[in-house]
């Protein structure tokens, strides 16, 4: 058991120079507000831990910007000593600062042993651990969680949990537990699962275009028979010998000469596919199938169209024949048309003769008759000078009857002469139309069978044969000739078609593996030191998660196994504590709880009903409830020959006095088991302690502040 | 993996259905085999799913695909694994998931680690890869895939189990 003996101040907070005694097991520092109270025990608590307490992240809300050295300090030192009993000796554990240190300057720790050792810093702090004394964590929890108790009503779960597994000593393992199994190792490993899933992404969004470009191709092969298992780097080769193998037998078949390729490795390939390109033309070309055929195409429908104009020339011909033969039976061959047409002629000029001597005589008789009219003599002729009777009257009537009716005569002679004439004329354009016609139609026919004999094949004339049923029977031979030349061209085209579909196989199969090539070369990162350097970093991020998962098993095992000792401790002493402060009436029965979830381990205060505690309480209560829980922790830690020591500033805040009673009670139980140091103001509570507490006690009563003397004690008491 | 084989696993789960998971076990058996394996026995229906000897350690596989990338375990595959290694048997969890960046993940199974029906991230098996074993199968799996995923396809399981009994290291459950 550890017990305290004094404490020596000097130069800290209110205190200039002077000492106290602690070697009761109830210690009372008695004193008015500003007296110096706090200081005191505050001294303990620097002696102890030092800069910790300064450190604002202690939680300590009454130790920020706390202020250790005396303001009036006339320079020198702070200094705390701390004598102790523990492990059977004595020990005086001394802490000094440099006036004006800076908050980096480290502290002289030492320790003075009874058997005259020294122990100063590190050695000093190792003593101290070794000797289990007061660790801060543990004074810090202490004061903290009181802190919460009294400031908060705790209406949250978590809350409460935190701060009850921080009484009970477990919230280190409670936030390891958290930070370990809860978020840390799940957000690693959920962030690792993002960050491969994005890269995937952004890999897939690059090999869009190339997948896209491969796949295009894969169908495109499957279209030209190729299924998608086949594809490999050999199937071109294997593609091309099996079309030069088809190419060598039907160049055998044709009797071609044509060099083919070499087809060994892919390093044949580009010659080959040149080859496969330009096969197809070639054949055609060298084989003259084709043209055979086209020729033969063409003779035949040639000679089928002279056959078929040959008849139709033949009967315009015989027409035509016929017409001129009718013409010359009826009206007489050319020769005799042509004779009448001469006497035609003649007799037209005849007619035409007569008439003109007529109209001459007609002339002579009105000139004669014009100039007996002027004449006295009318009977006396003026031609001939011979007198007739009458000669005038005789010759008018001559001219007038006789003369004109015989020149009618003529005219109508000569009229008739010509329509004759005419007729023959007509007669012999006629037949001379009909002998054109028949010698052209003549003529064309025999321009036909010309035509036509030339496409006759020799021989097929000799011996006089018929031209039609020789160029009939050609026909029929060069229909028989077109027949096997379009099977032989069909046979060809179908196995050009079949190596233009290899040379497509095989131009595909080109950009196939260009395009797989692509795609692999863009999406197969693995073998790039990139991908590398990121598995490796992926894999110790997920080792890290990995390990942080394990410890953070343990961490809740270890939380378990603890809160289950803990818990029966602690609830061992926390009732009485609780009814001693409180009072049996209030109903305090409370205990901690320990609650196993899927989560982890939770923790609470419930009443004996299995209700929350907490969070229906008053000020007082919850002061009672966290005193009791420090007393039983004390208690508990006492038992188990922890060192420990009870230090209390105002503990009766908020307390009437029948909970005072009670808290003197608990201080008296409490300090069966170890040392209580007890800050409060005179009144009750303190005369209370030093008059109905069992245990040696101690009141020391501070004198009114001096600022110039600093802290000081006014008088001691004991008991 | 590589991408044809991505892309013929995608067309092998889309017709293969439930199926899909035991023929991605029969093509990883044909893979070992094809990686050297002195001897393999592949069950479909009881018991761990794949057994064999590779450079003369005896080793027990539980196959497992996943599209969402986490697997859980049952108890009797869990039971079954730690029953192998006491035995002496290595025991792993092969997984295989179906994106595109996906590679067999051969994690050695310890016992009491992994909880039956939890689910397991594929990250979270990485710590406990055996890269050697899984180096060995990518190639022969991606070759197993590109020649046999279309016959699978067609003829499921029974295709793909000549194929396996072809092989003379192959022994049958």
């Amino acid at each position: 058991m550890m017990r305290p003996l004094r404490l020596e101040i000097r130069n800290f907070r209110g205190w200039r120079e002077g000492s106290v005694a602690l070697d009761r097991q109830v210690t009372l520092v008695v004193g008015e507000n500003r007296r110096g109270k706090s200081s005191t025990l505050n001294a303990i608590e620097w002696c102890l831990f030092g800069r910790e307490v300064e450190k604002k992240a202690s939680g300590i809300a009454e130790r920020a910007d706390w202020e250790v050295e005396r303001r009036e300090s006339d320079g020198g030192f702070v200094e705390v000593a701390f004598s102790l009993e523990v492990g059977g000796g004595t020990a005086k554990i001394t802490r000094r600062r440099k006036t004006g240190a800076g908050a980096r300057e480290e502290d002289d720790l030492a320790v003075e042993l009874t058997d005259g050792r020294r122990l100063v810093q590190a050695e000093a702090l190792a003593w101290m651990r070794e000797q289990k004394l007061p660790d801060w964590e543990t004074w810090r929890r202490a004061c903290c969680q009181h802190q919460e108790i009294l400031r908060s009503r705790l209406t949250v779960a978590d809350d409460r949990s935190l701060i009850v597994s921080s009484l009970l000593g477990l919230d280190e393992y409670d936030r390891l537990h958290r930070i370990l199994k809860d978020q840390q190792p799940g957000k690693l490993i959920g962030e690792l699962d993002r960050v491969l899933a994005d890269l995937e992404n952004v890999v897939l969004y690059r090999l869009r275009a190339p997948s896209e470009e491969l796949f295009e191709s894969e169908r495109r092969l499957e279209a030209l028979g190729i299924e998608r298992a086949r594809l490999s780097p050999a199937l071109p080769i294997e593609i091309g010998r099996g079309a030069i193998e088809r190419a060598r037998a039907l160049a055998e078949r044709l009797g071609l000469a044509a060099a083919l390729p070499a087809c060994e490795s892919e390093a044949d390939e580009p010659e080959l596919r040149k080859w496969a390109d330009g096969w197809a033309a070639l054949v055609r070309k060298e084989s003259k199938t084709g043209e055979r055929l086209a020729s033969a195409t063409k003779r035949r429908a040639k000679l089928a169209a002279e056959i078929e104009q040959l008849e139709p020339s033949e009967e315009r011909w015989r027409k035509a024949k016929e017409r001129l033969d009718a013409e010359q039976r009826e009206k007489g061959d050319e020769a005799t048309q042509k004779t009448l047409l001469s006497e035609a002629e003649k007799k037209v000029s005849e007619a035409e003769a007569g008439l003109r001597a007529e109209n001459r005589t007609l002339a002579l008789l009105r000139e004669t008759l014009e100039v007996l009219r002027g004449s006295p003599d009318k009977d006396q002729c003026p031609v001939c000078d011979t007198r007739v009777s009458g000669l005038a009257g005789r010759l008018e009537a001559t001219v007038r009857k006789g003369t004109g009716e015989h020149l009618a005569a003529l005219s109508s002679e000569r009229d008739r002469a010509r329509e004759r004439r005419d007729a023959l004329e007509k007669t012999i354009r006629g037949g001379e139309k009909l002998v054109a016609e028949e010698k052209e139609a003549r003529k064309s026919i025999e321009g036909r069978r010309g035509s036509l004999a030339a496409l006759v094949s020799p021989g097929r004339l000799d011996g006089g044969a018929d031209l039609l049923a020789a160029a009939r029977a050609e026909d029929e031979a060069l229909a028989t000739e077109i027949g096997g030349l379009q099977t032989a061209v069909s046979s060809l085209d179908a196995e050009i078609e079949e190596h233009r579909k290899d040379a497509e196989r095989l131009r595909e199969m080109a950009k196939w593996r260009a395009a797989a090539k692509r795609a692999q070369q863009r999406g197969d990162l693995t073998g790039s030191p990139e991908w590398k350097t990121f598995q490796e970093a992926v894999d110790a991020a997920a080792a890290l998660a990995a390990d942080l998962d394990v410890l953070g098993t343990m961490a809740r095992e270890a939380q378990e196994k603890c809160s289950e000792s803990r818990e029966v401790e602690v609830n061992r002493a926390l009732g009485g504590y609780c009814a001693l402060i409180a009072g049996e009436e209030a109903g305090l029965d409370v205990r901690v709880k320990v609650k196993r979830t899927p989560k982890g381990l939770t923790y609470d205060i419930e009443d004996a009903g299995g209700g929350r505690a907490l969070s229906i309480l008053n000020q007082a209560s919850l002061n009672a409830i966290s005193l009791a829980l420090l007393f039983a922790q004390a208690e508990e830690r006492a038992k188990a020959g922890v060192p420990t020591i009870v230090v209390l500033d105002d503990p009766d805040q908020s307390l009437d006095e029948e909970h005072q009673a009670g808290l003197a009670r608990a201080i008296e139980r409490v300090a069966k088991s170890c040392p209580v140091i007890v800050g409060t103001t005179p009144g009750r509570f303190a005369e209370r302690l030093m008059s109905h507490v069992s245990v040696p006690r101690r009141a020391v009563r501070l004198a009114p502040r001096d600022v110039k003397i600093g802290v000081r004690v006014e008088s001691q008491e004991e008991r | 993996m590589k991408l044809e084989v991505h892309q013929r696993l995608s067309e092998l789960s889309a017709a293969a259905g439930k199926e899909y998971g035991k023929l991605v076990q029969k093509l990883l058996a044909i893979a070992l085999l094809d990686a050297g394996a002195e001897s393999l026995t592949d069950r479909s229906t009881q018991g761990i799913d794949l057994e064999a000897t590779i450079k003369g350690k005896r080793r027990a596989i539980e196959v497992k695909t996943t599209e969402s990338g986490a697997v859980s375990l049952g108890k009797k595959d869990l039971d079954g694994l730690a029953a192998r290694e006491k035995e002496g048997a290595r025991a792993y969890v092969a997984v295989l998931g179906n994106r595109f960046l996906d590679e067999w993940t051969f994690a050695r199974f310890h016992a009491g680690e992994l909880q039956p029906s939890q689910s397991y991230s594929v990250t979270q098996l990485r710590p406990y890869r055996d890269r050697e074993l899984e180096r060995s199968v990518v190639k022969p799996f991606a070759d197993a895939v590109l020649k046999h995923a279309d016959a699978a396809a067609r003829g499921g399981q029974s295709a793909l189990d000549e194929v396996l009994a072809a092989h003379p290291a192959y022994r049958r459950a």
